[in-house]
């Protein structure tokens, strides 16, 4: 072979391995074997049985709480017109009219609380409350 | 559905009333007061923003199933086992790919989907060291989901975000502060609102660690106050539980729910001297987070007022107008935040050419304070419906009259951050959100 076709050839050979040599040679990821900590945490919950039922409305307290958001208190107005007619015997407080400051979206364990007292004071015997939204 | 509950552990029953969006939000709020389960009584959305009539008929549906679940309704659940103690956290093994690590996180609900730093009980450990608080110590319990975080998670999900040992210090105090009940973490975590800590940082931890509070402060390439925020929503997400749909019921969210947003005062550039935090009592040498959960702010971009008073015009419209639609009229900072005071304090986070401007003719916080408390005014009908209640003695008015959002100069605060431009940033507080609460770093 001539020497210019040889280098020639050469020439070629060598970019040939240079283009397809990386090609074949990506890292791939390693698997490897972890111990972690569990970032979750524990929950921590007092667990509460919920207060015992009713088994009728006859001559009950029923409470009507609001927590502000839209429209509830209307909602919760027909609730009471209802209630009237299906238990007349019942007592209807809203209580979103007798005490304005339960009106919100009590915020903090405090407030909550403090309803919550408001409402016994009352001697409900059953609270129907609104939710969002 | 929190006082709900406490009126089931005063031994009365309830009936709660929620929309089919939110049920699955109620009844996990529930479980995580104590109570395994209460009575639903289930409607289709919504309540809100829909005719009288509407209402009415979404009563009278509801109104069997109510006297059902008052009467008939018993719980199913038992009371459930002791819990296992918080410290030490468990101990998992995995083996694949750093891909397949990250995407296993993911599935169980221990990132927010960005890739975390894997926390081998090593990093964790190393971690520790950066304070002397012991690891079983539990700091916070996180709502909704009341996750107890110690200081070994308070290590762990630091590694995940990138945070280094020497950070221990100070991702504690941010702890202290977004637990407080001012903060309200359970409200802004929870809500259908886009809002997220806001956290500003003064004193010298601001220098030691390299927290920014120049350009580009709260953007990205900001690796210390990024990892701080991603802790912090870290921590929300994987041990308080937020996730979307059914603890987070953000309508769409802001991507300030991913990484929270953490910035320092730019001290030097504070022509008024006075820091946010010595304003507020602290002394120069403490190094001090204030922080709240803030709805999206918006930005004042003006760069033709050459008085300040043309500048802090602009600024009032910004402000009156900020977190429209939940805002109320004559609010105060010292009355308890209810719907018609709600949204009762406002954070200027001023650029530096800002607030040069401002100071040329306003050379004390006060000055721009009151200025502004005249000025954020909106007409009648910019409030929602019940929102601004007007003074008995106020006299007539219609739909254009304007009514100021503030009545205390202490409602606005003005903090100096950023770099060269002229741009700033106003951002408000969520509903409930009592005041922004402050606490000093441990040396």
């Amino acid at each position: 072979m001539k020497t210019r076709t040889k280098f020639s050839v050469m020439w070629l050979l060598a970019l040939g391995v240079f283009i397809l040599t990386p090609l074949g040679a990506y890292a791939k990821e390693a698997i490897q074997s972890w111990e972690l900590v569990n970032p979750a945490g524990v929950v921590e919950v007092k667990y509460f049985k919920p207060a015992p039922r009713l088994t009728s409305l006859d001559g009950k307290t029923i409470v009507l709480r609001w927590n502000e958001k839209h429209n509830g208190d209307l909602f919760l107005n027909r609730i009471a017109e209802l209630l009237q007619k299906e238990v007349p015997t019942a007592k209807v407080i809203k209580l979103y009219e007798v005490d304005k400051s339960t009106i919100k979206i009590s915020g903090s364990a405090k407030e909550s609380n403090r309803i919550a007292d408001v409402i016994k004071d009352l001697k409900a015997d059953i609270v129907i409350a609104t939710q969002a939204d | 559905m929190v006082d709900q509950s406490e009126v089931e552990k005063r031994g009365i029953p309830t009936v709660t009333l929620a929309s089919n969006q939110f049920l699955s939000l109620a009844k996990s709020t529930v479980k995580s007061t104590g109570i395994p389960e209460m009575a639903f009584v289930e409607f289709e959305h919504p309540m809100g923003m829909i005719p009288a009539g509407e209402v009415r008929a979404k009563a009278n549906k509801a109104f069997p199933e109510i006297i059902r679940m008052a009467t008939k309704w018993q719980p199913t659940t038992a009371v459930a086992a002791a819990a296992k103690p918080p410290y030490p956290a468990e101990r998992i093994r995995f083996k694949g790919t750093y891909a397949s690590l990250n995407k296993m996180f993911y599935e169980k609900g221990w990132s927010l989907g960005l890739p975390i730093i894997p926390p081998t009980p090593e990093a964790v450990k190393a971690m520790l060291k950066g304070t002397k608080h012991k690891p079983g110590e539990v700091v916070w319990v996180v709502p909704p989901r009341q996750g107890q975080l110690t200081v070994e998670l308070v290590a762990t999900i630091g590694v995940m975000a990138g945070c280094k040992p020497e950070h221990m210090p100070l991702l504690l105090t941010i702890v202290k502060v977004l637990k407080e009940p001012d903060f309200d973490w359970r409200g802004n975590s929870t809500t259908t609102a886009p809002t997220a800590p806001l956290l500003v940082i003064n004193g010298p931890v601001v220098k030691e660690l390299g927290i920014s509070a120049s350009t580009g402060a709260l953007g990205g390439q900001m690796p210390v106050n990024i990892s701080l925020g991603y802790f912090v929503n870290l921590v929300g997400d994987i041990v308080g539980g937020s996730v979307p749909p059914d603890s987070d019921k953000s309508t769409l969210g802001s991507r300030e729910d991913l990484v929270a947003m953490v910035v320092a005062e730019n001290e030097s550039r504070n022509p008024w001297k006075q820091s946010y935090a010595v304003e507020h009592g602290f002394k120069a040498t403490d190094s001090v987070v204030t922080g709240f959960g803030a709805y999206m702010g918006t930005n004042n971009t003006d760069h033709n007022s050459v008085k300040g008073k043309d500048l802090l015009n602009t600024f009032a419209v910004g402000l009156a107008g900020a977190s429209c639609g939940i805002t109320s009229c004559y609010t105060r900072l010292d009355q308890p935040s209810t719907w018609q005071n709600g949204v009762k304090f406002a954070f200027l986070l001023v650029g530096p050419e800002h607030a040069d401007t401002m100071y040329r003719d306003f050379p004390t916080k006060l000055d721009v304070q009151n200025y502004l408390v005249k000025k954020a005014v909106l007409p009648y009908s910019g409030y929602s419906p019940g929102q601004c209640i007007v003074p008995k003695d106020f006299g007539p008015y219609d739909e254009n009259t304007m009514f100021p959002r503030f009545t205390q100069p202490e409602q606005i605060k003005i903090v100096v951050t950023g770099g060269s431009g002229k741009q700033s940033q106003i951002w408000i507080p969520f509903l409930t959100d009592n005041r922004p609460v402050s606490a000093v770093m441990e040396k």
